[in-house]
């Protein structure tokens, strides 16, 4: 049935006529472009043409075929837009696999809709989407469309490889302006650099492009997906922003221009406010206790809610705003905070970062331009004392960077203009989880006892969804974080010491009915109950990319069993020792009298490694694996 | 639910689920068929509201095709579903049924005959260099092969789905591989795959102990609460079985086994076996873990997490060999 409607259709199909101006047919896609394809980029045109200061248009046309499911992604086409920028002209067809067309799309077709992120309040963003409504592959989708930019501080990058599993036939850039305006490039991972011209019209050009780029695959420990793939960054000397016009060719002069227009004007408090800010520290004489008792109080008062709004969403709402509503986004209340502090006495830097927490993405030293961050911290420049705010956070003790900012480079906006500063950053041995528990293992096979965990550095926040949890949905949640069946925890309690080497610690009284098996005198049971590596990270074959270990940390270990009496080891105690460049691992148990005592420790040591150790390391986590496997075989004997 | 009409889908050849289902309905009742159109709320969109219809509750259109007395579920959306198949996001509590000249009825989602089944085989031979060498054989039928034929198919080639298997394990490596039944769906899909396993550094040791559920054992038991207020809820019953044999080294003889088990779920609900088999130069695991139903109700809640701390504690059990 199903069989006879496709050839109907094939048969309708061949009566249309065709307006394809392209051959799409997937079957011309390189075969050296199939390997880990999920889609194949058949053409793609970016052009950037800056008219005027305040008239920038974006053109984009694409063509790109979608081989399976796992490509499906990279047929959408998502448009953002705000009050600096307009979408025009789209328009589109979507070709079969012969590349016959089936349908086509206009900009009515598409989804226009906030461009809501799942968590602000307000944005004054919008997204034009459209979802092609193919459901056999593969198949090719032809749009483009124009965007107006009123604003020339940020272009946008020209990226043709943006995600995994997608490869390029042929993408090619070319930025046009007036003959005298000035810009700087930065290109990554390009071949072919650039070629400069000239257009009739007597315009400048610059002009970039890549062919027949493989795609990449996914692999464990791999550097960000930017770092080796190809693409251009383009900024200007002069520009126009949200109506104030502004040049920089550096870091310092792009941070001063951003701090007297953007940061310096949004500090106003009310005398009231002011006040207070100065009575809260009135008795504390050093400034970084200060900033404490400051910054605390921000974190009762307020709450962090994203509101994306004011111009191009880089300059914070007003503090005196802030403190009206108690609310505010990061740039709001980082701002805020730093007019409390100004208040208090206490001199502080508003920094712009790269946040998040699978890499520490720094900003390039030698390429100032205004699209590289994404979240704003303090900075408070004691001497010999450099102390950072997070202050989107009611939880964080005060001078601590977790995982999401630590360890890179950020811009401070200050009245001298840009600094490039570093974070801080945990060292493997800072980053520390470590846990004592003395347990029984009964004649039944019951395990039961108390185990008290320490989590300090990167590693503080490892319960931080937990501690915010109501008293319920905190113990099914430790429940899952330990692989122990019929788990029953009698008491638990966790706690955060916020002082300035903060440290979380989880105390549990717990039993385990049958956590070892005791039958005829046997008794059997994993000596790591607590922290156990299951898997190694797949193997690679023919990796491409070096090894990047981000954050080093160390996990460490020692459990006390007391068995019934009697009982002798069958089996050869557990005694592993492995040193790697990029990590340690130690695990070994000791049998005495009724005491079996193991420990653990694991330590992995962050850095970027050549490609060819990634065989080492499955090999590492697959021994460290087995030796968490480990279990104890006891006998009783005479 | 339907954007354009099935007149424009069929055309098109694209279109909405309601557009393709619709059509299907059409189609199936123009060649004389009893064909029903089935409004559903996929298991994300949660359950409908029995009392008082709501259209918003609704997401999803299926079809239902009555021939003589036996009635079938499509979705044609999905051109790896075979027929009778419903996906797992379908199987939601009920569906209303609109018939052309009747007035609209529930039906009930859960409890459809389709099942999840899985067989694996394995025959290995325990070498001088403490590897394992042998087939390792997947069949997988009913909802399970849909399952493995859509896997196969999120790769450009069946050689890059067989590479991502053999780098899921590093300790296993896949010499050659064998897939057949990928593309009839009514058959079984059969994985055969020549394998050489990691197990122990070389064979001069007294004592050689493994665990014979070499891929898939259960370590940690998927229940952790001790009540639960809310139904099970696995879709449909599932089968899964494993038959490992493996060739004894000469210079060993078995000194341990796992015992021969056998546990059920009350009112049928499950069972879970395993008999062991050897002699002097071989040794036959194998196991059934079984769930007859697709649901299970909260009261049979402890007899599941239960049923599972018995499968977990069985699957400790290693084979232990001894040098003679």
């Amino acid at each position: 049935m199903k069989r006879n409607t496709a050839i109907l259709l094939i048969l309708m199909l061949l009566g249309t006529t065709t307006f394809a101006q392209q051959n799409y047919s997937a079957s011309l896609i390189p075969p050296e472009l199939m390997p880990y394809a999920s889609a194949v980029v058949r053409s793609q045109e970016v052009t950037i043409q800056v008219k005027g200061l305040d008239e920038v248009m974006y053109h984009e046309k694409k063509a790109i075929t979608i081989l399976n499911k796992n490509g499906e992604d990279a047929a959408r086409i998502t448009l953002f837009y705000d009050g600096l920028s307009a979408v025009k002209d789209v328009k589109g067809v979507c070709y079969d696999e012969f590349g016959k067309p089936i349908s086509k799309f206009s900009e009515g077709k598409m989804e226009d809709e906030y461009a809501y992120d799942g968590f602000s309040l307000f944005l004054d963003r919008r997204v034009k989407r459209y979802v092609p409504p193919v459901t056999s592959y593969p198949y090719t989708i032809e749009y483009e469309y124009d965007i107006r930019n009123k604003q020339s501080l940020d272009f946008d990058q020209w990226e043709p490889v943006d995600r995994f599993g997608l490869a390029i036939e042929k993408s090619s850039f070319t930025f046009i302006c007036k003959p005298d305006y000035r810009i700087r490039y930065k290109e990554f991972n390009l071949a072919d650099k650039v070629i400069e011209g000239t257009t009739k019209e007597g315009l400048k050009t610059y002009s970039w492009h890549v062919a027949n780029v493989k795609a990449f695959r996914q692999e464990p420990f791999s550097p960000e997906l930017d770092t080796y793939t190809p693409s251009v960054k383009v900024a200007p000397e002069k520009f126009s922003f949200g109506g104030m016009t502004g040049t920089f060719t550096n870091w310092q002069q792009l941070g001063k221009w951003m701090y007297d227009n953007l940061q310096r004007t949004q500090t106003e408090l009310s005398p009231a406010t002011m006040q207070l800010a100065r009575d809260l520290v009135k008795d504390i004489p050093d400034p970084k206790m200060k900033a404490k008792k400051i910054y605390e109080y921000m974190q009762q008062s307020t709450h962090y809610v994203s509101v994306q709004v004011g111009i191009g969403g880089l300059q914070p709402i007003s503090a005196g705003d802030v403190d009206r509503v108690h609310y505010g986004d990061c740039k709001g209340l980082a701002n805020y905070t730093k007019a409390l502090l100004n208040a208090a006495g206490v001199d502080s830097w508003y920094c712009e970062v790269k946040a998040g927490q699978k890499y520490n993405t720094s900003l390039l030293p030698n390429f100032a331009s205004a699209d590289q961050s994404n979240h704003i911290i303090l900075c408070l420049p004691f001497k010999n004392d450099t102390t950072w705010l997070e202050c989107t956070d009611q939880y964080c003790p005060f001078g601590y960077l977790g995982d999401f900012t630590d360890d890179r480079t950020v811009l401070a906006w200050t009245p001298e203009g840009g600094k490039l500063i570093h974070t801080p950053k945990f060292t493997p041995q800072q980053s520390l989880e470590s846990r004592k528990a003395v347990f029984a293992v009964s004649d039944a096979g019951e395990l039961s006892g108390e185990m008290t965990t320490s989590f300090k550095g990167s590693q503080y926040d490892n319960r931080y969804s937990e501690v915010t949890e109501s008293s319920t949905e905190r113990l099914k949640q430790i429940k899952e974080q330990y692989p122990i069946n019929n788990l029953e925890i009698e008491k638990l309690d966790l706690k955060q010491d916020k002082s300035l080497d903060p440290v979380t610690t989880e105390y549990i009284k717990l039993s385990a009915s049958e956590y070892a098996s005791a039958t005829n005198g046997r008794i059997s049971f994993l000596v790591n109950p607590a922290n156990r590596i299951l898997n190694a990270p797949r193997d690679i074959r023919n990796r491409r990319t070096n090894v990047q270990i981000v954050r080093g940390y160390t996990d460490e270990d020692e459990i006390t069993y007391t068995l019934p009496a009697g009982y002798k080891l069958e089996r050869l105690p557990l005694n592993k020792h492995i040193e790697k460049p990029f990590g340690r691992f130690e695990a070994r148990i000791e049998f005495k009298g009724d005491k079996l005592v193991y420990k653990r420790k694991f330590e992995l040591l962050d850095g970027t490694y050549n490609k060819d150790t990634y065989q080492d390391l499955v090999d590492f986590y697959d021994a460290v694996a087995d030796a968490d496997a480990y279990s104890a075989e006891l006998v009783k004997g005479n | 639910m339907s954007t354009d009409g099935i007149g424009k889908a069929y055309d098109a050849h694209s279109g909405s689920v309601a557009d393709i289902n619709l059509a299907l309905v059409a189609a199936l009742n123009s060649v004389g068929l009893n064909a029903e159109a089935v409004m559903v709320s996929t298991r994300e969109h949660g359950f409908v509201n029995k009392l008082y219809p709501v259209i918003n509750d609704f997401n999803y259109v299926i079809a239902k095709v009555n021939i003589g007395d036996e009635s079938y579920l499509l979705d044609a959306t999905d051109p790896l579903l075979p027929f009778g198949i419903l996906p797992m996001k379908c199987i939601n509590d009920k569906g209303r049924v609109f018939p052309l000249s009747k007035p609209s009825y529930w039906i009930d989602l859960t409890g459809l005959p389709q099942k999840e089944k899985t067989t694996y085989n394995y025959e290995l031979t325990l070498q001088e260099n403490g590897k394992f060498k042998g087939t390792m054989t997947r069949y997988s039928s009913g909802y399970s092969a849909y399952k493995t034929r859509k896997a196969i198919k999120k790769f450009n080639s069946t050689d890059e789905y067989i590479e991502s298997i053999g780098e899921k394990f590093p300790k296993l490596k896949i010499l050659k591989a064998d897939i057949t039944g990928v593309d009839s769906l009514e058959n079984v899909v059969a994985e055969t795959y020549q394998i050489e396993l990691t197990a122990f550094d070389g064979l001069d040791h007294t004592r050689l102990s493994f665990n014979p559920m070499i891929f898939n054992r259960i370590t940690t038991n998927p229940f952790k609460l001790n009540e639960r207020d809310y139904p099970v809820d696995w879709g449909m019953a599932s089968d899964e079985r494993y038959v490992v044999l493996i060739h004894v080294p000469s210079q060993y003889t078995v000194e341990s086994a796992p015992a021969t088990v056998g546990y059920a779920l009350p009112n049928g609900g499950g069972k879970y076996l395993i008999s062991v088999d050897s002699n002097s130069d071989n040794i036959t695991y194998s196991s059934v873990l079984n769930f007859s139903k697709g649901i299970y109700d909260a009261d049979e809640y402890p007899y599941l997490k239960e049923f599972y701390n018995k499968v977990i504690l069985a699957e400790k059990s290693d084979i232990v060999l001894k040098k003679k």
